[in-house]
């Protein structure tokens, strides 16, 4: 039994196979109770392996763990299916050729993203501060300069622009309702309008406009353009502000885990043990009066309620019987996810350091605009981070690994000299090409979503709820808010099963 | 360190500088905020600055009122701030002074100050 079985007195059955052919387990553990629902008779007959569970989740990135970890904390009997072969979902944590841990994924924690520093600290995941000495580079019509500062100074003009452009969008932000965005007074406004067409009707000069526009790149992988301008107004509400999402020391980005991000998931999936199985995509669910199943080709839980912790996205390409409501299967074929490149270059030591450099950059050209220092805690080896963000990312994606490797690396050389296009490794990961994720860093709300559909997000449908960052209402589209959607959505099922949330 | 005088100095040039600036005027515009503010270092260096109405009123001595924003950092750390020899959005200055109060007027503070150091 579980650490969280024997604190709180649930069963440990989600461990226990209830397989048909019960031939095939025997010895491998007790055997439950027969299924004593009838849903989804095709699916299960097409599995080998035949399960049940009060709760199934379907995911086991932060947000589906997270609501794991709520079920049977709260004496529920949860499974987590996912169908990679490691947990984590969007945090994906490898060593380098030296062993050096590289976040492939989410990485970062801020002051103010509770519920994962929460997790962190149950699981004993350290964090140390994001490296943040020293002036940031500002690559701008092919001329180098530096700042000191969350923004570049070098022309008055352009710095008071964007100062007053982030106060009026922060000021616009604190009147988004964070529970249901489509309610705020100028919901309709906002949502009929991108952010580049209110940059474009309240920015004049050309450089802050560039550099707002980048601004958005870096939060969302995505063009200005692509965004409804109620979507940024609520993302920046949720954070708590364009300071908090941009910034390193205070910001979004102030620390990194020690062990990698991924390493949070590792250990909430350790302590809920065989309620994880991996290697165990799904494709269908069924639900009736009497149960849900989640089917796979070699799998099938069948649950009280079911929990998809998954980008709307990927949420949208399940068979679901019976079907979706239209307005649900139309939300998901309207959140697309971002697109990104995330590159890491490894060197003998970080050089820009010695040069007063914190290894931040912002660039109005080039595959690779932002960059930041990624080197460990000790400092050794140093390692460069650019994103390849937006619509380079798109473009770059359908270009050689050898060309973009040779883009990135000729930014890297323009923004930090020679030494920095010759790395000793090169390491980039796509979430684009990942199928279970298929980009990131969340999916987005282009005009008119939110005002049309922006209900449906978190709505359960009958016995299915819907985690993931998407749905969060803070920190939305980061580590923080996939925690609060997953222990969100294992409240509401806990709530459907007449069982009270426990905190794990 | 800088003396509780020399902070009062800096407060009230700092003052005068946000009264001159259109764009300060903007930023404040419609805007109430009782500040509080705090060296950590020199106890007795301690003051109050009102926003009413839009307009920043000026600098009193002493914690008066019921704040709506506290602004602490060390004595020195604040007067670069006001003097105007620190960019308050530096990564230093970022982790070096510490507001708390409500989003919406730790955003203003922040727009308020940047204006001022950039002599906008």
């Amino acid at each position: 039994m579980s650490m969280f079985a024997k604190l709180f007195g649930g069963s440990d059955r989600g461990a226990q196979r209830t397989d048909r052919d019960a031939g095939a387990q025997v010895g491998a553990a007790p055997q439950a109770a027969p299924l004593s629902t009838s849903v989804a008779p095709e699916a299960v007959r097409m599995a080998s392996d035949v399960r049940r569970a009060d709760v199934v989740v379907v995911g086991a990135g932060l947000a589906g763990l997270s609501a794991a970890r709520a079920l049977v904390a709260a004496g529920a009997d949860a499974l987590v299916l996912e169908a990679r072969d490691r947990v984590g979902g969007r945090t994906f944590t490898r060593p380098a050729a030296d062993g050096t841990l590289l976040d492939l994924g989410g990485q970062w924690i801020g002051p103010t993203q509770q519920r994962i520093k929460a997790l962190a600290d149950a699981v004993g995941a350290a964090t140390f501060k994001t490296y943040d000495s020293g002036s940031n580079v500002q690559f701008q019509d092919g001329q180098r300069v530096t700042y000191s500062g969350a923004i570049p100074t070098a022309d008055a003009s352009v710095t008071g622009e964007i100062i007053e452009a982030m106060l009026t969008l922060n000021m616009m932000s604190l009147d988004v309702p964070l529970e249901a965005p489509w309610r705020a007074e100028s919901a309709a406004e906002w949502d009929a309008q991108t952010v580049a067409t209110w940059i474009r009707a309240n920015v004049t000069t050309p450089g802050a406009r560039a550099l707002l526009e980048l601004a958005v790149q870096a939060v969302f992988s995505a063009e200005a353009r692509d965004l409804s301008l109620l979507h940024f107004l609520f993302y920046c509400h949720s954070a708590g502000g364009l300071r908090d999402l941009l910034g390193v020391t205070s910001g979004a980005q102030e620390s990194r885990f020690t062990l990698g991000a991924q390493h949070i998931s590792n250990r909430v999936a350790a302590e809920l043990g065989e309620r994880v199985i991996l290697n165990a995509p799904v494709h269908t669910v069924t639900q009736d009066e009497r149960g849900i199943t989640i089917a796979g080709d070699t799998i099938a839980v069948t649950a009280e309620r079911a929990i998809i912790a998954l980008p709307p996205t990927l949420a949208g390409r399940l068979r679901y019987r019976p079907a979706l409501p239209g307005y649900r299967d139309q939300l998901t074929q309207r959140m697309p996810m971002g697109s990104v490149y995330k590159v890491q270059c490894i060197y003998d030591a970080p050089f820009w350091r010695d040069e007063g450099l914190t290894g931040q950059v912002s660039s109005d050209s080039g595959a690779i605009r932002i960059t930041f220092d990624n080197s460990p805690a000790s400092g050794s080896p140093g390692v460069l981070l650019g994103f390849i963000e937006g619509d380079e990312a798109r473009y770059w994606g359908r270009r050689s690994a050898d060309e973009r490797r040779d883009a990135a690396l000729a930014c890297l050389a323009r923004y930090f000299g020679e030494w920095a296009g010759q790395p000793r490794e090169y390491v980039e990961h796509s979430w684009a090409e990942e199928e279970y994720s298929r980009g990131c860093y969340a999916g987005y709300m282009p005009p008119g979503v939110w005002t049309a559909y922006g209900e449906a997000l978190r709505e359960p449908i009958g016995r299915i709820h819907w985690a993931g960052t998407e749905t969060a209402t803070i920190w939305n589209g980061y580590m923080d808010g996939a925690v609060q959607s997953g222990e969100r959505a294992a409240a509401e099922a806990l709530a459907a099963l007449g069982a009270r949330p426990t905190t794990p | 360190m800088a003396t509780k005088q020399e902070l009062r100095e800096a407060l009230d040039d700092y003052v005068k500088r946000a009264q001159a600036s259109e764009r300060v005027r903007r930023t404040l515009k419609g805007w109430n905020c009782v500040m509080h503010i705090q060296a950590s270092d020199v106890p007795e260096a301690a003051f109050t600055s009102t926003v009413r109405s839009g307009e920043l009123i000026g600098v009193e001595d002493g914690l008066i009122g019921q704040a709506d924003l506290i602004i602490r950092g060390s004595s020195e750390d604040l007067a670069n701030v006001f003097w105007g020899d620190e960019n308050p959005a530096s990564n230093y200055m970022q982790g070096a002074i510490q507001t708390q109060g409500s989003q919406d007027d730790v955003m203003r503070l922040d727009a308020m100050a940047m204006f001022i150091y950039l002599g906008q």
